[in-house]
């Protein structure tokens, strides 16, 4: 069999021969040899004069509880409710997965025109003031500009503030 | 063993079982209790991990497959639950557990159920110090005096492993304790 240590490099070291035959039960033996510590055997605990009493009825109290379970009594009136409420939840969940998988779900064969429209023809009650509202952040940091009053100056300005050059062909 | 079968059936019968139960906790009380408080500390910690240590062993009775001897299983449920109450303990108080262990330290020496000497209170600062496994082995071999191979089944260790752990353990205690 092929030592499994032979990869180790001796590097001049020598040791005893059969020394790691053996190591394991050296060591075990010194270990159980070790003289007892000399420390405390008593640790200082102390406890309630009739604890161990009192928690054993403590415990066995708390389990007998445990074997009787209150059984919850509820109305026919209440457990209607509960049958019919569920029958509901079950009909409006099915009809919805229903509806996604047979592709009935119109928002997705909406186009950006679409709704561009629909807001124009005022289907959809989103005023100006409900964006403002909603964006008042962004637009405190918008300014309107008229493209035809840009300069030549003002475009390499803006180019060479976001980086931008022209690709190399 | 046949014996231990036999209470472990009856444990195990819903028709006995609440006079068996009573029996084990009338039996085991005080070495679980022990146990618990060497790694909790205070008194009041120890009572809730007992108590939730036997209503585990009530309500996991019949998944007990006799794998272990019946002692060495519960040990372990007490051993788990200490461990587990003294980590959900730091999360809450949102300190590290040796962090944890420092406070119980501190809270001892004005602590009504420790009427440890100065020599006993080194020593209970000295094994707080200890990584996790070198403490349970530590209390478990000196002070409850279990055999390695008890301790083997209760921790899951190899008997090797733990008489490593309980030398480092007394070799860090003796140097703690001549330091100090």
């Amino acid at each position: 069999m092929e030592n499994k240590n032979s990869h180790i490099k001796k590097e001049g070291f020598k040791i005893p021969e059969n020394y790691f035959e053996n190591f394991e039960e050296r060591l075990m033996h010194t270990i159980a040899n070790e003289k007892v510590p000399d420390f405390p055997k008593e640790t200082g605990f102390k406890i309630p004069d009739t604890y161990f009493e009192d928690v054993e009825i403590d415990i066995l109290a708390k389990i007998s509880s445990e074997n009787v379970k209150p059984i919850r009594k509820i109305s026919w009136v209440k457990r209607f409710n509960y049958i019919a409420g569920s029958v509901a939840a079950i009909i409006i969940v099915a009809l919805g997965i229903n509806s996604i998988f047979n592709g009935n779900n119109e928002i997705n064969t909406l186009t950006a025109t679409d709704i561009e429209n629909s807001i124009e023809a005022g289907y959809l009650p989103i005023s100006s003031y409900d964006v403002g509202e909603a964006f008042s952040d962004d637009i405190a940091t918008i300014t309107m500009t008229n493209s035809n009053e840009l300069s030549e100056d003002d475009i390499i300005n803006y180019l060479s503030v976001y980086n931008i050059t022209q690709e190399e062909e | 063993m046949v014996q231990e079968d036999l209470f472990i059936a009856a444990l195990q019968n819903k028709e006995t079982q609440n006079r068996a139960f009573q029996q084990l906790v009338s039996q085991y009380k005080e070495r679980l209790y022990w146990h618990i408080r060497r790694i909790v500390l205070d008194h009041d910690d120890a009572d809730d991990v007992l108590q939730n240590t036997f209503l585990k062993i009530y309500r996991n009775i019949d998944s007990f497959k006799g794998e272990s001897a019946l002692f060495s299983w519960m040990y372990r449920i007490a051993t788990n639950e200490s461990l587990s109450f003294l980590k959900q303990k730091a999360r809450k108080a949102n300190i590290t557990d040796k962090e944890m262990q420092e406070s119980k330290i501190q809270n001892l020496q004005a602590d009504v159920y420790f009427e440890g000497s100065d020599i006993q209170l080194k020593l209970q600062a000295a094994i707080a110090k200890l990584p996790e496994k070198q403490r349970l082995v530590f209390n478990m071999k000196y002070f409850e005096e279990l055999k390695y191979e008890e301790m083997s089944q209760i921790l899951d260790t190899s008997v090797g492993a733990l008489k490593s752990s309980y030398h480092h353990a007394v070799k860090k205690l003796e140097e703690y304790l001549t330091k100090d």
